[in-house]
C-alpha cells in the first residue's frame, strides 16, 4: 500500500501558496479593515481609511486619509489625517504587539465635513451642545438710575419727622408737669406764711426768756417745715432729672434721625452697591466658560486614547479565555516611541512631536509627552501647546497641559452682545498663558492674559445712567490683564476671574458715580434739614423753657437752703446764749453760795 | 450531510484500508473539535493531503465533531483552563508564550488548549476503535446485510437502481 499521496502534497503546497499569496495580495485590505475596526471601537464613531500600503522589508505601514468621525456630530470628522507612516517591529507584531519606533502624521485637520454619517448603528447620538447666544453674551448689570431727590422724599416717609412730632408732644407734656410742680413749690401763700413765722421767731429771739423759749420751739417747727419743702424740691429735681435724661436721649435721636433717613434712602436705591468689582467677570466670564467648554470637549475626544489600558479579557462564550503569562520583555499592546505631527488648522500649521504613546503606560513605564508649536501662524507671533499624560501609576494618573499665545491680533472681538452693554474690542493684542492639570476627574488650572493696544467700542440701548457711564469708561482703557483660576469636577467647573480692568474702570466709573452719589446725598440732606429746621428750632425753644423752670426751682432751693442755714444758726446761737446765761447764772449762784459760806466761816 | 454519509458507507464497503478510514475520522475529529483557524490544523490538513487518508471519512468526521464541539465548548474551556493554570506547567507555558510561533498558535486560549488536548487524547483510541469497527462491519455486518431478504428485494427493484444512480 502506498503511503504518500503525492498529488495531495502538491495540492497542499498549492493551497498554501495560494493562501500566502492571497494574504500578501489582500493584506492591505485586511490591515485596513482591522485598523478601522479597532479605532472605531475606541472612538465610538466610524473611522474610515482610504488606503493602506505595506512594505515588508523593513515592515512598515502607510495609512492614507484617516477620517475619525466625531461621535457627537456624525457628519463631521473630529480629526482627519492625510497620511500616517510608521515602521514596526516584525517580531513584536507576531507576538501581537504593535511597537512603532517612529511615526509621522501629516496633513492633520480638524472639524472637516464628512460625506457619510460616522454614527455607529447601535450607538445613541449625543446632542452637540447648542450655543445659546443669549446666555453666553447676556448678563445683568446693576442698571440703577440715580433717583430724583424730591421723588425719593415723596415716596419715603422720614423717620426724623415722626420723631420730632413725638418729641414735641413729650416736651409739651413734660413742660406742663414741670410747671405744675414749680408752681406748687413756689406757692406764694405758703411761702408768705413761712416767712411770717420766720419774722415772728426773729422778734421772739429778741424778747424775754419765755419768748425766746417759744422762739426756739417755733424755730424747730419751722425748720422741720422747711425741710419738708426741701424734700419737695428734691423730689421735683429727681423728676426733672429723669425727664431731662429722657428728653436728652430723644433729642439726640432726633438729631441723628436725618442721617439715618439719608442712609436708608441710599440703601433703598442701592447707591452703595454701585461698584465695578465684578465687571471683568461679567464681561469675560461667559467667554471663559465657552473656552473651558471647548477644552472639555477636546479632552473628551482624546481621553479614550490616553487613559485606556489593556483590560483583562473576560471569557466569551465559544471564544474561550486567553490566559496571559509573564512576558520576558513586557511591552504594551501598542507603543509608539516618537510621533512627528504636522497639522493644518485654519490659522496656520502646527508641528511638533509626541513621545512614548502607549496603550498601557504601566507596562511601558513612560508618560506620553507632546509639544506642538505653530508655524506661519496668522494673526499671532507664536502659539505653543505642550503637555504630558502620565498614567504610569494608574491610581495617580494625570494629564497636564500648557498653552501659550504671543501677540495674538484681535480684530472685532465681541465681548458682549448684550443689549444692555454691547462691547467689542475693535483691535488689540493678546498674550495668553494657560496651564492646567486633570487628575481623578478633577481639573485645576490658571490662565494669565495680557491685553495691550486695545481699542474698545461700547454701545448701549439702556437709559440707565450706570450703564451709560460704564460704556463711556471703556473708551479710555487700552491695556488690561485678566487672571483666571478654575477648578473642580470636569462636568461642573468653578472659575474665579480677576482683572485690573475692574480697577481701571473703577477709577473712572467710580469717580463719576461718587460725584453723583455725593450730589444726591447733599441734596437729600439739604431737603431734610430744611424740612426739620423749624420743628427743631421750636423744640430747642421749648427745651430752653424747661431749663428755665428747672432754674427757678434751683433758685428756690438755694433760697430755702439759705433760710434753713440762717434758721439753724439762729437756733444754735440762741441755744448757746441760753446755755451761757445758764452757766453764768449757775456760776453766780455758786459764787453767792461761796460768799455766804465764807461769810459764815469768818464769823 | 446525507450524501456524505452515503459516501462513507460506500467507503466502508470499499477496498480502502481500515487504517486510512479511521485516520481520516481521527483527523476530522481534531479539525472539527478545535477552532477552525488554529495553527495546529495546518499539520492536520497536511497529514490529510500527504498521507493516503480517506477524505470522505475526514469530511464526515469534521462535520460530525464540529457539530458536537458547540455543545462541548464549555467543557473544553474548563479543561483548557485547568491545563493552562497548572502550576507545574507554568514555566513551560511561559516559555512558549514568549515564542512568536506559539503565540500565533493561540495555545493560551482555553478552548484551543482544551479541545486540542481532548482530540489528541482521543486520537489513538479512535483510530484503534475505528479499525476494529470497520473490520467487524466488513466481516460480519456487510455480509449479513448482503444476504438479507430486504436487501435482495431492494437491489432487484428499479427504484433502488435509480436512487443509487442519482446519488452517484
Amino acid at each position: 500500500m502506498k503511503i504518500i499521496r503525492w498529488p495531495g502534497l502538491i495540492a497542499f503546497i498549492l493551497i498554501f501558496a495560494l493562501l500566502v499569496g492571497g494574504g500578501v495580495l489582500f493584506a492591505e485590505s485586511i490591515v485596513q479593515s482591522m485598523i478601522e475596526s479597532t479605532l472605531t471601537d475606541i472612538n465610538g464613531a466610524k473611522v474610515d481609511i482610504a488606503s493602506v500600503q505595506i512594505n515588508y522589508s523593513p515592515v512598515s505601514l502607510s495609512v492614507n486619509d484617516i477620517q475619525i468621525a466625531d461621535a457627537a456630530r456624525p457628519m463631521t470628522n473630529s480629526i482627519q489625517i492625510a497620511r500616517a507612516r510608521f515602521a514596526m517591529s516584525g517580531g513584536d507584531l507576531l507576538l501581537g504587539k504593535l511597537i512603532i519606533d517612529d511615526m509621522s502624521l501629516t496633513g492633520i485637520r480638524v472639524d472637516t465635513p464628512r460625506k457619510r454619517s460616522g454614527a455607529l448603528p447601535k450607538t445613541k447620538k449625543t446632542q452637540a451642545p447648542v450655543d445659546d447666544e443669549k446666555t453666553l453674551f447676556d448678563f445683568d448689570l446693576p442698571d440703577i438710575d440715580l433717583p430724583d431727590v424730591g421723588e425719593a422724599l415723596k415716596q419715603e416717609p422720614l423717620k426724623s419727622e415722626k420723631l420730632v412730632d413725638e418729641l414735641n408732644l413729650d416736651v409739651d407734656k413734660t413742660r406742663q408737669q414741670w410747671k405744675a410742680t414749680r408752681d406748687d413749690i413756689k406757692d406764694q401763700k405758703r411761702w408768705d406764711s413761712l416767712k411770717a413765722r420766720y419774722e415772728k421767731i426773729r422778734r421772739d429771739f429778741k424778747g424775754d426768756f419765755a419768748q425766746k423759749l417759744d422762739a426756739i420751739k417755733d424755730a424747730k417747727q419751722l425748720r422741720d417745715d422747711l425741710k419738708k419743702e426741701m424734700e419737695r424740691i428734691r423730689n421735683a429735681r429727681r423728676q426733672f432729672n429723669t425727664d431731662s435724661e429722657r428728653l436728652e436721649n430723644a433729642f439726640k435721636a432726633v438729631k441723628a434721625a436725618p442721617k439715618q433717613d439719608i442712609e436708608r434712602i441710599k440703601q433703598k436705591y442701592k447707591l452703595d452697591n454701585l461698584n465695578t468689582g465684578n465687571i471683568a467677570e461679567l464681561l469675560f466670564g461667559a467667554q471663559a466658560a465657552e473656552y473651558l467648554s471647548l477644552a472639555r470637549t477636546w479632552y473628551r475626544r482624546i481621553k479614550p486614547y490616553i487613559e485606556s489600558d489593556e483590560e483583562e479579557q473576560e471569557a466569551v462564550r465559544f471564544e474561550g479565555e486567553d490566559i496571559v503569562f509573564r512576558e520576558f520583555n513586557p511591552k504594551p499592546g501598542f507603543y509608539v516611541r516618537k510621533v512627528a505631527i504636522d497639522a493644518e488648522i485654519p490659522r496656520g500649521r502646527f508641528a511638533g512631536s509626541m513621545t512614548d504613546l502607549s496603550s498601557d503606560q504601566s507596562v511601558s513605564k513612560k508618560p506620553t509627552r507632546f509639544k506642538l508649536a505653530g508655524q506661519d501662524m496668522r494673526h499671532r507671533d507664536s502659539e505653543e501647546l505642550s503637555g504630558e499624560f502620565n498614567y504610569v501609576k494608574k491610581d495617580r494618573g494625570y494629564s497636564q497641559f500648557e498653552y501659550r499665545i504671543k501677540a495674538y491680533q484681535l480684530r472685532d472681538f465681541d465681548i458682549s452682545k448684550s443689549k444692555k452693554l454691547a462691547l467689542n474690542m475693535s483691535s488689540g493684542l493678546m498674550d495668553l498663558s494657560l496651564s492646567s492639570r486633570i487628575q481623578s476627574g478633577r481639573i485645576n488650572g490658571n490662565t494669565d492674559i495680557d491685553f495691550s493696544k486695545v481699542n474698545f467700542k461700547a454701545g448701549t440701548r439702556s437709559s440707565g445712567a450706570v450703564t451709560r457711564m460704564l460704556a463711556t469708561a471703556f473708551s479710555d482703557i487700552h491695556r488690561f490683564n485678566i487672571e483666571a483660576t478654575f477648578g473642580g469636577n470636569l462636568k461642573d467647573l468653578d472659575m474665579d476671574l480677576k482683572s485690573d480692568l475692574d480697577n481701571q474702570i473703577g477709577h473712572q466709573f467710580k469717580a463719576q458715580i461718587d460725584a453723583r452719589k455725593r450730589q444726591f446725598e447733599q441734596d437729600l440732606k439739604a431737603r431734610i434739614d430744611k424740612k426739620l429746621r423749624e420743628p427743631l428750632a421750636e423744640l430747642e425753644q421749648k427745651k430752653q423753657k424747661l431749663d428755665r423752670i428747672k432754674a427757678e426751682v434751683d433758685d428756690k432751693e438755694r433760697e430755702l437752703k439759705l433760710q434753713l442755714a440762717d434758721l439753724d444758726d439762729k437756733i444754735k446761737q440762741e441755744k448757746e446764749i441760753q446755755k451761757q446765761k445758764l452757766r453764768d447764772k449757775k456760776k453766780q449762784k455758786k459764787d453767792e453760795l461761796k460768799q455766804k459760806l465764807l461769810k459764815k466761816l469768818k464769823l | 450531510m446525507f450524501s456524505q454519509l452515503i459516501k462513507f458507507i460506500r467507503v466502508l464497503s470499499s477496498e480502502a484500508a481500515p487504517i486510512q478510514i479511521s485516520l481520516g475520522l481521527a483527523l476530522g475529529m481534531i479539525v472539527g473539535l478545535t477552532p477552525m483557524l488554529s495553527l495546529h490544523n495546518v499539520p492536520a490538513v497536511f497529514c490529510l493531503l500527504l498521507f493516503r487518508v480517506n477524505l470522505a471519512a475526514f469530511l464526515l468526521g469534521w462535520g460530525f465533531f464540529s457539530g458536537i464541539a458547540y455543545v462541548l465548548d464549555p467543557t473544553f474551556h474548563d479543561i483548557g483552563k485547568a491545563i493552562l493554570t497548572q502550576a507545574s506547567l507554568n514555566d513551560l507555558w511561559t516559555a512558549l508564550y514568549n515564542q512568536p510561533l506559539w503565540r500565533i498558535s493561540r495555545f493560551n486560549n482555553t478552548i484551543v488548549m482544551g479541545s486540542l488536548a481532548v482530540s489528541l487524547a482521543a486520537f489513538i483510541p479512535l483510530v484503534i476503535l475505528g479499525n476494529i469497527l470497520i473490520k467487524h462491519y466488513r466481516d460480519d455486518v456487510m455480509e449479513y446485510i448482503k444476504n438479507s431478504r430486504l436487501f435482495r428485494f431492494l437491489k432487484s427493484s428499479k427504484w433502488f437502481s435509480h436512487a443509487v444512480a442519482m446519488m452517484e
